[in-house]
């Protein structure tokens, strides 16, 4: 049993065809005056009833229909129209069809369309009895110049039901005197309805009597239990709210407003909302965001009393800022400021509550989108940037890295560097890591939100070091490299930001080209040297530093016993005895012995493009390398892996990386020398240089 | 700059001092009610309600931050009142305790809040089927001037030390688990198992009570330290137990529960145990190999001191709140 309508058109009708004759076919079968026929065969279609869709070319638009074998059933009808015109027409034991043109017929149609259409649940519409028109037809909506007659109910020229697709199919007499337009069922001239079945199964699209609020939802109360949300907070993308929101009001939904506190009324062909003491009025609004501020005029007259009314933004979870509004006795735009807050569903709400007394008349709600959101400015509170309400566990766990406080590293001896000086912020947790490792070297260089000391560190950073995930508006930005497609929001960011400092060359093209406008420079973060290269201190060990959990996860899962010891630097994932992970807390000196005793450096990455301080501290220290990122492959000691991107992710042939393991657990042991000026890096990045 | 007002959980036994220096550690401008303890001095919650509300009229805060417990003191209507007095402060009100079913005392008062912040995501659901649709995760952290590590003074005193007390059986749901644990620890290490806490059966043997900053000076003077909580089976749930053990600087067993991968690494930071038998293995191999005990104690009091303290995790709830740009 098929319970939805199937379409035919184009070249599905071809499926149905049996034989045609002056009959061709572009966008439909087009019929020839006098001679076009078109036989179908619906044998395999399991419908009840079709509906044939028509449009005349030209001419008188006479055809006839022939159902069955014997062709028992002989329909005449003429296509009206140069719109599309629809002849229904129960099939029931029948599967053949003829159509075909008049000996009178002149001019062409077109068979655009069939539609198959299921049989209907119940049916209430076998209307000769008076009351069950009258229930068919209040199902439907509204209506025009129908009129009951005795048991007939007649239709005019241009008489119309609403809600058109609620009704499954319709007959009347003469046949085919209407047409399904804008939802509606319209009457070509005088008939009367015979048949008339109703799609049950759309029962929930009925109209009904007595309902309060049609197209409103009535108001949030604030109460203990908040009602069911059907979205659960999501990831948030700001989007640029570019239009208004403007709102008038239309008196011909007064009927549905029983609710004599808040009600629409017209007068002198201009419709208005009228409110009194206890009235509320809810305006759902899709395009309002959480966390920003809105400018509302209104325009309010004080019929009589003391004018106040209150206007409020609304939300799903609780009401949030209410502003008072004093009307006039003549009509006056008034201008408030509104606050969202977070939530979902926010309605502006026009209320009278108990200090109001009397009425007030409201013409006209304009919603604006304050520019103070849209304009660049950095220290702006109430920007939105990522929202961090994921529960997601990898979200869950960056939340929590990117807040860590780090201490900086204690060097013995060190050399520090007075005549650099500036402030810099990192917003991710690795960004940090470097900076708690570099600053010592920098004493007049403050860092912003590092570490306790550095929390209250109010002045603007020069740069910032950022990961797409953690971006914040900043003038000057050097940003981790990324293989991810850029949300909204982070292009909204980005297209405020002056100077980007990037390791990728990947991402420096791609940037180029969609912020034209944005200065761009390439640009490492160079770790410290602190160890020098010693031939004798190597031994059969390989370390690899976490970039990507996925990569991790296949690294593991494909390394043996037998292969040589592995270090993973700043994993949490757990690992067999045969593999051992270096906590990303342990001290500099620490790691760089383990790396200083390794011989392979392990790199898997999603971006494979990239200058990488990790990676050149390892050369330094004579490592040779394994890695796919091609920044590298031309250098001596490095055996390029290829990867390959699916879903969006990166991935390495595992079999090929462990056959190069053991190529590079051989490889001759030198120290490179890869530049990494600590001093040149943090000028640049500071812009000093 | 950042107002906020902050409505702690203070009793008589003590303040929340390490929140108050994580606030002023970012530089807000603070303002503490003390909701309950002006509330045990005068029995009296409409008093302490209405001096809420003239607070948060009088401040108008950007944040509302409260951990009102069970406590009925403040309840929804003054919230509510609250909301229209301030309407553009985020209210805020978090629990760390958890239990079988989700406290109704809490779930009705987060209509009137924004969020509802619990300190675990594997009853997250539960919270929202019963009502609690605005309800967020966030997790406890720990203060570190009262956890931290310090040099025994001579040897140590303990092989492997537990504190927590005992419940009735079917009260929670691990209950028996530790008691198990503290009995076997008990009988494999006798004397040099330190077991602390309120209403353990005599066959555990001695055991005492301490508090505050006496459960950090026994952690440290412990070769290892033992976590297990009553709900050991529940999302990113653990107490502030598993981080005043790893901050102490010793090696910290910790019976597995979910979601530990998210923050912590077995074996580098912690160790995690999923039986009974497993925590003895491991009080032994901390025992035998001193320097990895201590390797591993050290990383565990490094991660928490940078991820995990009150400081930590305000800036991370400034974070989620978008409250960021006010500081």
């Amino acid at each position: 049993m098929n319970f939805k309508e199937k379409v035919f058109l184009g070249l599905d009708l071809k499926n149905y065809i049996v034989s045609t004759r002056a009959c061709r076919f572009k966008e439909g079968y087009i019929f020839e005056s006098k001679f076009g026929k078109a036989n179908f065969n619906f044998f395999d279609l399991n419908y009840h009833k079709i509906v044939l869709t028509f449009k005349k070319i030209s001419g008188n638009g006479k055809l006839v229909l022939k159902l069955g074998a014997d062709q028992q059933k002989v329909i005449e009808s003429v296509v009206l129209l140069k719109s599309y015109q629809s002849i229904e027409l129960d099939l029931e034991e029948d599967t053949l069809l003829e159509i075909s043109r008049t000996s009178e017929s002149t001019g062409e149609i077109i068979l655009h369309q069939i539609t198959a259409i299921p049989k209907s649940l119940t049916s209430e519409s076998q209307g000769e009895d008076l009351n069950k028109w009258k229930s068919i037809i209040k199902k439907c909506g509204n209506y025009h110049q129908l009129r009951l007659i005795g048991n007939k109910l007649l239709a005019g020229e241009g008489s119309w039901i609403e809600n058109g697709n609620l009704i499954l199919q319709i007959e009347t007499e003469p046949s085919g005197l209407f047409l399904r337009e804008n939802n509606r069922i319209k009457f070509l001239g005088s008939c009367e309805i015979k048949k008339m079945e109703l799609d049950y199964s759309q029962r929930s699209n009925f109209s009904k009597k007595n309902e309060l609020y049609q197209h409103f939802e009535v108001p949030t109360p604030v109460s203990p239990f908040v009602k069911e949300v059907n979205k659960s907070v999501k990831e948030y993308t700001c989007q640029i709210f570019d239009t208004e929101y403007h709102q008038t009001f239309d008196s011909k939904k007064s009927k549905l407003f029983v609710n004599k506190l808040a009600k629409l009324t017209n007068s002198n062909a201009k419709d208005y909302l009228i409110l009194r003491r206890g009235g509320v009025f809810n305006i759902p609004i899709a395009n309002l965001e959480s966390n920003c501020e809105y400018q509302i005029e209104c325009t309010l007259q004080k019929l009589n009393g003391n004018g106040k009314i209150h206007l409020s933004i609304v939300s799903d979870y609780c009401s949030s800022s209410s502003t008072l509004c004093v009307a006039e006795a003549q009509l006056q735009t008034h201008q408030v400021q509104l606050f969202t807050k977070n939530g979902t569903s926010f309605k502006l709400q026009l209320a009278m509550k108990e200090d109001g007394i009397g009425e007030v008349l409201v013409s006209r709600i304009l919603v604006n989108k304050k520019s103070l959101i849209l304009s660049p400015d950095f220290n702006n509170p109430l920007f939105k940037g990522k929202f961090f309400f994921s529960d997601s566990l990898d979200d869950i766990k960056e939340r929590t890295q990117n807040a860590a406080l780090l201490e900086l590293e204690k060097y013995e001896p060190y050399q520090p560097n007075y005549e650099i000086n500036g402030c810099v912020e990192a917003t991710y947790f690795y960004g940090k890591w470097w900076l708690s490792k570099v600053l010592p070297f920098f004493p007049n260089v403050r860092a912003k939100n590092l570490n306790e000391d550095s929390l209250k560190n109010r002045e603007s950073a020069d740069v910032v070091i950022s990961s797409l995930d953690t971006l914040k508006f900043a003038e000057r930005i050097w940003l981790m490299e990324f293989k991810d497609p850029l949300q909204a929001w982070q292009i909204q960011i980005l297209t405020q930001v002056k100077y980007l400092l990037t390791p990728s060359l990947k991402n420096y093209f791609f940037l180029k080209e969609n912020f034209p406008k944005m200065e761009l420079e390439l640009c490492q973060l160079s770790l410290p040297s602190i160890l020098s290269f010693s031939e004798n201190e190597k031994f059969n060990q390989i370390v690899y530093l976490e970039k990507q959990l996925h990569h991790t996860k296949n690294l593991i899962q494909s390394w043996q016993e037998n292969d040589p010891k592995l270090y993973i630097l700043g994993s949490n994932l757990k690992v067999p005895s045969y593999i051992q992970i270096i906590s990303k807390y342990e001290n500099y000196v620490s790691i760089m012995k383990q790396i200083q005793q390794s011989k392979v450096v392990l790199d898997l990455a999603d971006n494979n493009h990239y200058d990488c301080g990790f990676l050149n501290v390892c050369r330094n220290l004579g490592l040779a390398m394994i890695t796919n990122n091609q920044k590298y492959f031309t250098f001596s000691n490095v055996l390029p892996l290829k990867s390959f991107y699916q879903d969006n992710k990166c991935y390495v042939d595992l079999e090929a990386l462990k056959n190069k393991v053991q190529k590079a657990m051989s490889f001759p042991i030198y120290r490179n020398d890869v530049s990494s000026d600590l001093s040149a890096c943090l000028k640049k990045l500071l812009g000093k240089n | 700059m950042l107002k906020v007002l902050y409505l702690p959980l203070n009793t008589p036994e003590g303040t929340q001092s390490g929140m108050y220096d994580a606030w002023n550690a970012l530089g807000v401008e603070l303002h503490v009610f003390d909701f309950y303890m002006k509330f045990l001095q005068d029995q009296n919650s409409s008093k302490v309600r209405a001096e809420f509300l003239q607070e948060v009229s009088k401040i108008r805060p950007h944040l509302v931050h409260m951990q009102l417990q069970f406590t009925g003191v403040i309840d929804y209507d003054t919230l509510a009142k609250a909301r229209q007095l301030s309407p553009q402060s985020l209210f805020v009100n978090w629990s760390g305790d958890i239990r079988k079913n989700v406290p109704p005392e809490f779930v009705s008062l987060s209509g009137a809040l924004d969020y509802a912040l619990i300190s675990n995501v594997g009853q997250m659901e539960l919270y929202k089927q019963t009502g609690c649709k605005n309800c967020l995760y966030w997790q406890i952290g720990y203060d570190p001037k009262i956890s931290h590590p310090k040099e025994p003074s001579g040897q140590f005193m303990y092989d492997i030390s537990f504190t927590g007390n005992m419940y009735p059986v079917d009260l929670f749901p691990d209950v028996k688990l530790r008691l198990d644990a503290a009995r076997a620890i008990r009988k494999k290490f006798g004397k040099r198992a330190g077991v602390f806490g309120n209403g353990y059966s005599l066959d555990i043997g001695p055991t005492s009570v301490v508090k505050g900053s006496q459960t950090n000076d026994v952690y440290c003077t412990s070769i290892s330290v033992l976590s297990i909580s009553n709900f050991n089976d529940v999302s990113h749930y653990f107490s502030d137990r598993l981080l005043a053990c790893m901050a102490s600087g010793r090696p910290t067993i910790s019976y597995r529960f979910p979601g530990s991968e998210s923050y912590f690494t077995d074996g580098v930071d912690l160790i995690i145990v999923n039986s009974i038998p497993e925590i003895l293995q491991a009080v032994e191999y901390c025992l035998t190999h001193p320097e990895e005990a201590n390797r591993i104690g050290h990383n565990g009091y490094k991660k928490v001191l940078a991820e995990h303290t009150y400081t930590s995790r305000i800036v991370e709830l400034i974070k989620m709140l978008n409250l960021d740009g006010l500081l």
